[in-house]
């Protein structure tokens, strides 16, 4: 009943680093307390509990492997062997086990971010004095700090990673939400199915889509961009729509006038007159996708600035905290300058805004 | 002659359906020679609902191939709904329209409407715009951008085509507007309050300019307006509508040879006999406007 990989975040509740009783008798007590009903204890619960089954029927494995690459002292190694052949001599029946580490296993993705976040708690400590650290949390703090690219590049690669997510579900989310506003003025039967449940879901906060992206894409980059597109895609649905209805009708009429058929109509009037606005929702909505996506960053994807955040927050340390709080709104601010930049190059004939306002 | 209380749609429905079935068995001869003629066009608006009002009633208009006909009328009188009705851009509640022998069912390239307000595509240079209908007719690249030069040519702003319309001013928009028209060889311009935006000076200078280019293209001119000076000075008749709801209360020729000298004794008693039928109809929607339960 050990976490071998001493690391308290990766298993909450349950792991802890070393053995939990010396003996068998103190380990007895201890599980009879943790499994047992007590009338003051909230948490504790009367459940019946089955028939022990007979030791001798029991299947018990044994595995010196870690997985993972973890280390394991020879020492314990030795301890652990010796135990179990007298384990062996008794009526028990134990089988050698060897199990297999898939790379996808969960914690396994976040454990070299916990060896940054160890590093980054006791890195200096453990140089100053490793004598203190049990050899284990040692590798683990040492290999946090030499392992991976160096901080700065490291910085980056996890803004980018989040970026990325970010950029992927604002490109899905406008596509989807033009191409159904669109086709929810275009087909009147359309709009009759889907437009009621779209209005349905856009006041739907999107941390509650959290569970629904985990259950459907599990951990991951697919479950954080899950996350932009549902935090974007109601409301800018509903905001091509409005912008849709919005179209100087005289654009509309001199296209009918012209001959223009319903088709021609909404691919050169309709969607390059709702443009613009379009520019505008999105700028709106990127806020919206950087908070989405640092939600569902921070439920274990892996890296990225949600991730950081949460690792600063188990570790408690605030100056990563404020760090992560400065870069992200320095990225959400340049995002915004960015697509503003982009909006002058391409929509040049939007009037440039605040210019009418200067002189008041 | 007001009329009074919610209109009974019903009645005009049925009329346009009678008229609609004896038209179609048997179209008349006049329609083949006229630019427009309009048979007892109505139009009501929201029928069936408390917002029910009715717009126009009862109109009958022949508009000759190559005429200059102004319609002029109180605000709010529905002479820009008859325009969008020959324009084929609304639907006739009652009544028949007809152009050059073809019933007025949808829009058209031989109607063109150009707009009190700038309606040129802010997205596309002003060539580009002069040839939209052109590219959605489906014509040539190549040919695209020479009709249009030769119909930005003929309004003065051959310079202009690889311009954005942004950087123009407000009478040269207009006249973009009309090129943008004229490209597709109309053979009715309908004309709403073009000019009404332009400052004085310069709508008067685009009246000339559209009488050049009315003359030069053969094209009969429906033009709306509610500025006295401007339809004497522009048109060949004008037809006074009444207020709400507007039906013609008078037609009147202009014999003057242009170009007119708007100071000419002939113009001024014109504008005179033009203004006391037009201050009947503003002080009777006034009267009504103030007969309103508040």
């Amino acid at each position: 009943m050990a976490d071998p990989w001493g690391f308290p975040g990766t298993l909450p509740g349950i792991a802890c680093i070393g053995p939990i009783g010396r003996t068998v008798a103190d380990t007895q007590a201890l599980f009879a307390a943790i499994a047992g009903m007590h009338p003051a204890d909230p948490l504790s619960q009367d459940l019946p509990v089955a028939d022990p089954v007979p030791v001798e029927r029991l299947r018990i494995a044994y595995s010196p492997q870690l997985g993972l690459g973890l280390p394991l002292d020879a020492d314990v190694r030795t301890a652990v062997a010796a135990a179990v052949s007298v384990l062996r001599q008794s009526v028990l029946s134990i089988t050698d086990a060897d199990p297999d580490w898939p790379p996808s296993t969960a914690e396994a993705r976040i454990l070299a971010i916990e060896d940054a976040g160890l590093a980054d708690l006791f890195g200096a400590k453990w140089r100053a004095t490793p004598e203190l650290f049990d050899p284990h949390v040692g590798w683990q703090v040492g290999a946090g700090m030499d392992a991976g690219p160096p901080p700065a590049l490291a910085v980056v690669y996890t803004a980018a990673s989040t970026i990325g997510r970010v950029l992927a579900g604002l490109v899905i989310a406008s596509v989807l939400s033009v191409t159904i506003g669109v086709a929810t003025r275009y087909f009147l039967l359309f709009e009759r199915l889907t437009l009621p449940t779209i209005t349905l879901l856009a006041p739907v906060s999107p941390i509650v889509w959290l569970p629904v992206a985990i259950f459907m894409f599990g951990i991951g980059n697919k479950p954080a961009i899950f996350m932009v597109v549902v935090a974007l895609l109601f409301h800018m649905t509903l905001s091509t729509i409005a912008q849709i209805d919005g179209v100087n009708r005289n654009f509309i009429n001199v296209a009918r006038t012209m001959g223009a058929s319903k088709r021609q109509t909404y691919t050169r009037v309709i969607v390059p007159a709702i443009l613009p606005g379009m520019l505008l929702v999105l700028r709106m909505n990127l806020f919206a996708a950087w908070m989405a996506v640092l939600i569902a960053e921070s439920t274990g994807v892996g890296y990225g600035l949600g991730q950081v955040i949460m690792l600063a927050r188990n570790t408690f340390n605030p100056s990563l905290v404020f760090f992560t709080i400065a870069l992200i709104g320095v990225l959400g601010f340049s995002f915004d300058f960015a697509l503003r930049m982009l909006q002058n190059r391409l929509l040049y004939w939007v009037p440039k805004g605040s210019e009418a306002l200067r002189g008041l | 002659m007001a009329s009074s209380g919610p209109i009974p749609t019903f009645g005009f429905q049925a009329l346009g359906e009678s008229v609609h079935q004896t038209m179609t068995t048997a179209p008349p001869a006049f329609s083949s020679r006229s630019a427009v003629v309009c048979r007892g066009v109505g139009k009501v608006w929201a029928p069936g609902t408390p917002r029910v009002h009715e717009a126009l009633r009862s109109i009958d208009l022949d508009i000759a191939p190559g005429e200059f006909v102004v319609l002029l009328g109180p605000s709010g009188c529905g002479k820009s709904t008859l325009l969008y009705l020959i324009a084929g851009l609304q639907d006739a509640t009652a009544g028949e329209l007809w152009s050059f022998g073809d019933r007025v069912e949808a829009p058209s390239p031989d109607r063109s409407l150009i707009f009190q307000e700038t309606s040129l595509f802010p997205w596309l240079s002003v060539g580009q715009n002069v040839a939209f209908g052109l590219s959605i007719r489906g014509d040539t690249p190549d040919a695209r951008r020479a009709t249009a030069k030769e119909a930005l040519a003929r309004v003065g702003l051959a310079e202009a085509i690889d311009k954005r319309p942004d950087e123009l001013s407000g009478g040269m928009r207009q006249r973009v507007a009309v090129a943008r028209a004229l490209a597709m060889r109309p053979k009715v311009l309908l004309m709403d309050e073009p000019f009404a935006a332009l400052d004085v000076q310069t709508r008067a200078k685009m009246q000339d300019f559209l009488l050049d280019v009315w003359r030069a293209s053969n094209a009969s001119v429906l033009f709306v307006t509610h500025h006295i000076d401007e339809a004497v000075a522009v048109a060949d008749r004008v037809v006074v509508f009444t207020s709400r709801p507007g039906r013609i209360k008078t037609v009147v020729p202009i014999d003057m040879p242009r170009p007119r000298d708007p100071f000419s004794p002939a113009a001024e008693a014109l504008r005179r006999q033009l203004t006391g039928l037009l201050q009947d109809e503003v002080d009777r929607a006034f009267a009504e406007q103030e007969a309103l339960p508040a």
